[in-house]
């Protein structure tokens, strides 16, 4: 086990820069999620911890030594890709012991190794099949016992669970979290879905455009985006942002006034769904746009009469119909502000 | 403890660089002399002439080779005899090609057994197929004499005369082509997802849009790859056309590559053998390069 | 409809078949036919009295027809049976040679980015595209000097010059198509060259096969160089014997026939491979 440290990490391919800068402290035995958009870099930034890419500049670390230059066998890593891939043309129990061959196990222990992966993913029965016989969750298990037979340094996964269907991808959450916390391995994990990176994560580290945008734990990133970027990305359903200003402690965009104390000045104002509430009146006017029951709720999306459209969660029996008027107001004390310029300036005070 | 982890060995991987040039380094040197060597020779031969008869002599003579064949007659023939049967050679045998490959593509009893028969073509030499043409075609022994005695005629029925002799050429060539375009097409069809069909089902696509719009755009690139690779074929094409009609009647199927086998050879007049054979060597060049511009990059942007 | 449709696919398969088999078909009734039968005019449709004589002939051996008629043995059967050993040996070195290095070579440009790499690829385009007519002559006077005209040697480098460049190029465009697997093997800790022999090859088995017998049938059909390089010598190849009876004494049931053997080792060969070919996809090694 060892903690991971990113040093001005920087990846360009030609002239394109696909990580920038990026500065990354990964502690012994904590699952850390690599949290962004489609082409962020985060694949790239795996790969360079992993050592299948070289980084243009800048070092890496394990437990204080620089790995920079090792190849990916000799740092000891496991890493389970993108869709779970795995050889083709060699079976279930082949494709597993591929990790252990060249390492200088007793052959008991190899054994008992492998042994005790397969009874934990429950694989007894694929390992005598190829993978083009097996199903998407039947391969993820297959590629994950083929990481932890290696009790390697780091875990490393890219998207394992894009592939697979909705039900799966949460039954599979909640093993691969029970299995990190069991093994205590330090993990970093990828996605995109920004619904797994706060149900895993010890700690979220968001990134954009190839830089870390905020890292901290999944209740700071929710409650104290650092910037806008990361406000509408993390949560779901998204963040309602409002463009305004400002003026004598009062935020002001179209018909809503927020009373904030804050410096004047043109801002975004930021506030979660359920932070925005109903009113009979006194809000800002609007008409029902759609309905989602989610059955522990329902989001309201509302239509104001400049046509900008807010979400707001209300109870599961909420009663209304499409074109209904209704007033909203947000919690003044639930609201986010952001500068274009430098990300979050006021937040509530907890 | 910390030292544990290097106990594999953190032994340094090449770089990609490195790697391929230790495997692919012997080989590229085996190429580079192999087409080095005998291009050079042939453009040193060009520009001299060469004398074999009272002690052998070579003279430069310069561009001399060269300026002799814009006024050969022969020359320019050739040129277009090759331009007519490349041409035909490649439309027969891509159209036959991918009828074939859509047939394989159907299911069928014995799939294994016609797929061997369909096969069989590209197992028979060029030669072989010019040897089988030349029977098939000409009077004395062809098929069509057989058809017509058959059905009372009284006269030979042959194909290999100046009118059609570059013609029965071109299937013989298709004949020997179209089975290794079919089977790299068919490999492709098998790629394209039956869903793709039901789904052009539902939309009540005629046969021919599904055609145009599920089985060709798969197809496309590959396609491309072997409209290129007959060309090349088709144009270096030599030991076929020797055995089948030696060029001949008279010239009407003197072909670029019996034309300079022929100076070459029977005349011995090897500079100008060698001229004539760079003008091939640019034709073939050329001749994917613009499929490639008109087509090709058409097609590997998609 | 559904019967119409099946009955157009019959008729398609039944057409395809003929298309294929009719040369083939007139040839093998040719060698079949006795010397009257070739002679008559207009030529039968069918064999009347198929006879196996011109195989028996062209191998050495005489053929008692009737207690009175002997088909003699062909004067070429030496050269036919020493054509079809050397075939055999230059067909099966060239493929061997070609396999083994053409797969490592068509690997590096497939899988792997480094400098050069266009530039080396036009040199396997370009001699692709080089006509043998062009090469003959140097090929020949540097045979001569080095000593290798008229020997199998001589025949396996000139006819390698032909198969690596085409095959690499086949090949290149089918290992594209594999799954990133290295980046496994890797981290798996294979070498490079452990992750070409162990993971990539036996993954590529079908591409590979298929390769191979492209290799074979381009070895065993070569004629353009044997014919100048090897004709004539101890070291003629199955192609140019058969071209003896072509030119020297024609005799069609003879020619037929050893033509028709001529295709059986490459049939042969390509019956077992059919059903990789099917599998392989190609794509293009350039893109
Ligand atoms: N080998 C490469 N050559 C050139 N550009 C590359 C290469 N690999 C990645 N890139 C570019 O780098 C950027 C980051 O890629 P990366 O694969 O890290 O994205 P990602 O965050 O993993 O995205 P996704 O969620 O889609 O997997 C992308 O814009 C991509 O186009
Ligand atoms: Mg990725």
């Amino acid at each position: 086990m060892a903690g991971i440290r990113l040093d001005h990490l920087k990846k360009s391919f030609g002239a394109f820069t696909a990580v920038q800068d990026l500065d990354l402290d990964v502690t012994d035995g904590e699952f850390l999620v690599l949290l962004g958009p489609s082409g962020c870099g985060k694949t790239t930034t795996l790969n360079c911890i992993a050592g299948l890419e070289t980084p243009s500049a800048g070092r890496i670390l394990f437990d204080g030594r620089d790995v920079t230059s090792d190849p990916p066998h000799s740092r000891n890593i496991a890493m389970v890709f993108q869709s779970a891939l795995l050889y083709p043309h060699m079976t279930a129990a082949a494709n597993i012991e591929a990790s252990l061959r060249r390492s200088d196990l007793a052959p008991e222990e190899r054994r008992r190794r492998i042994d005790d992966a397969v009874s934990m993913l429950e694989i007894g029965d694929l390992l005598d099949k190829l993978p083009s016989e097996m199903s998407g969750g039947q391969r993820q298990r297959v590629a994950t016992a083929k990481a932890i037979v290696r009790q390697p340094t780091a875990f490393l996964l890219d998207e394992p669970l894009s592939a697979l269907d909705a039900a799966l991808r949460m039954t599979l959450r909640a093993e691969i979290v029970n299995l990190q916390k069991r093994l205590g391995s330090t993990t970093v994990f990828v996605t995109h879905d920004q619904v797994e990176a706060m149900t895993m994560g010890d700690r979220i580290a968001v990134m954009n455009g190839g830089r870390l945008e905020q890292i901290g734990t999944p209740s700071e990133i929710y409650e104290r985006p650092r910037s806008l970027f990361v406000a509408g990305f993390v949560g779901s359903p998204p963040m309602n942002l409002i463009r305004g200003e400002v003026a004598d402690g009062v935020f002001a965009a179209g018909e809503l006034r927020v009373p904030l104390a804050a410096a004047p000045g043109p801002v975004t104002l930021g506030v979660r769904p359920q932070h925005l509430h109903v009113r009979a009146e006194g809000g800002l006017p609007c008409a029902i746009f759609a309905l989602e029951r989610l059955g522990r709720e329902t989001v309201l999306i509302v239509e104001d009469r400049a046509r900008n459209r807010l979400r707001l969660l209300v109870e599961a029996e909420f009663e209304g119909r499409v074109g209904d008027p209704l007033d909203v107001a947000p919690d003044p004390a639930r609201c986010l502000l952001f500068d274009d310029a430098s990300g979050l300036i006021h937040a509530p005070a907890n | 403890m910390a030292g544990q982890v290097t106990s594999t060995g953190r032994t340094s991987e090449l770089s990609n660089l490195q790697f391929a040039l230790l495997m692919a380094l012997p080989v590229l040197l085996f190429l580079v002399l192999v087409v080095a060597y005998p291009l050079g020779y042939a453009l040193w031969m060009s520009f001299q002439q060469i004398v074999f008869f009272g002690g052998y002599r070579t003279n430069f003579v310069g561009l001399a080779n060269y300026a002799t064949m814009l006024g050969d007659d022969k020359f320019w023939w050739s040129i277009w005899v090759t331009v007519r049967f490349t041409v035909e050679s490649v439309l027969l045998a891509m159209a036959i090609g991918l009828a074939l490959a859509l047939l394989l593509n159907r299911p069928m009893r014995r799939p294994g057994l016609i797929r061997t028969i369909i096969m069989l073509p590209w197992c028979v030499s060029l030669y072989g197929t010019g040897i089988m043409f030349s029977y098939l075609a000409t009077g004395q022994t062809g098929f069509a004499t057989a058809i017509a005695f058959f059905f009372g005629a009284d006269r030979p029925v042959s194909f290999v005369n100046r009118q059609w002799v570059i013609e029965v050429l071109a299937i013989g060539n298709a004949w020997n082509m179209a089975p290794l375009v079919a089977f790299f097409l068919l490999a492709n069809l098998k790629t394209i997802p039956t869903r793709l069909y039901d789904l052009a089902a539902i939309d009540r696509m005629s046969p021919l849009e599904t055609f145009w719009n599920v089985t060709l755009p798969p197809l496309r690139f590959t396609l491309f790859v072997f409209t290129c690779i007959t060309t090349v074929l088709s144009m270096k094409l030599f030991d076929f056309i020797f055995v089948l009609s030696g060029g001949g009647p008279g010239t009407a199927s003197a072909v670029m590559t019996y034309q300079i086998y022929k100076i070459s050879f029977r005349d011995l007049n090897l500079g100008y053998g060698a001229a004539q054979s760079f003008v091939l060597l640019f034709l073939i060049v050329g001749s994917t390069m613009t499929l490639y511009a008109l087509w090709g990059r058409r097609e590997a942007a998609r | 409809m559904q019967r119409r449709m099946t009955l157009w696919a019959w008729l398609g398969i039944a057409v395809a078949v003929v298309w294929t088999l009719l040369p083939i078909y007139w040839f093998l009734k040719m060698s079949l036919l006795t010397p009257d039968e070739i002679a008559r005019f207009p030529p039968p449709l069918v064999p009347l009295d198929p006879t196996p004589a011109a195989y028996f002939n062209i191998f050495g051996f005489d053929y008692q027809v009737t207690p009175e008629l002997v088909r003699r043995a062909s004067g070429q059967a030496g050269q036919i049976i020493n054509g079809l050993i050397n075939s055999l040996i230059v067909s099966i070195v060239v493929t061997a040679i070609t396999m083994l290095v053409v797969v490592p070579l068509a690997y590096v440009f497939a899988r792997l980015d480094f400098r050069f790499k266009q530039a080396l690829l036009i040199t396997i385009l370009l001699s692709v595209a080089l006509p043998p007519v062009s090469t003959l002559i140097p090929f020949y006077a540097l045979y001569v000097q080095l000593g290798l005209a008229g020997t199998l040697f001589g025949l396996i480098v000139v006819t390698l010059t032909i198969t690596i460049p085409f095959v690499t190029w086949m090949l290149i465009g089918y290992l594209r198509n594999l799954p990133p697997v290295e980046r496994l093997a890797r981290v798996d800790g294979y070498s490079r060259l452990e992750t070409l022999v162990f993971i990539v090859i036996p993954l590529a088995r079908s591409g590979i096969a298929v390769a191979a017998v492209i290799a074979f049938l381009f070895a065993w059909n070569e004629y353009t160089y044997a014919l100048v390089l090897v004709n004539g010598t101890p070291a003629n190849t199955l192609a140019t014997a058969l071209s003896g009876f072509l030119f020297q004494h024609p005799e069609p049931s003879h020619l037929a026939a050893a033509l028709v053997v001529s295709i059986l080792p490459p049939v042969l060969v390509a019956y077992f491979l059919q059903r990789h070919i099917a599998e392989m996809n190609l794509v293009d090694p350039i893109r």
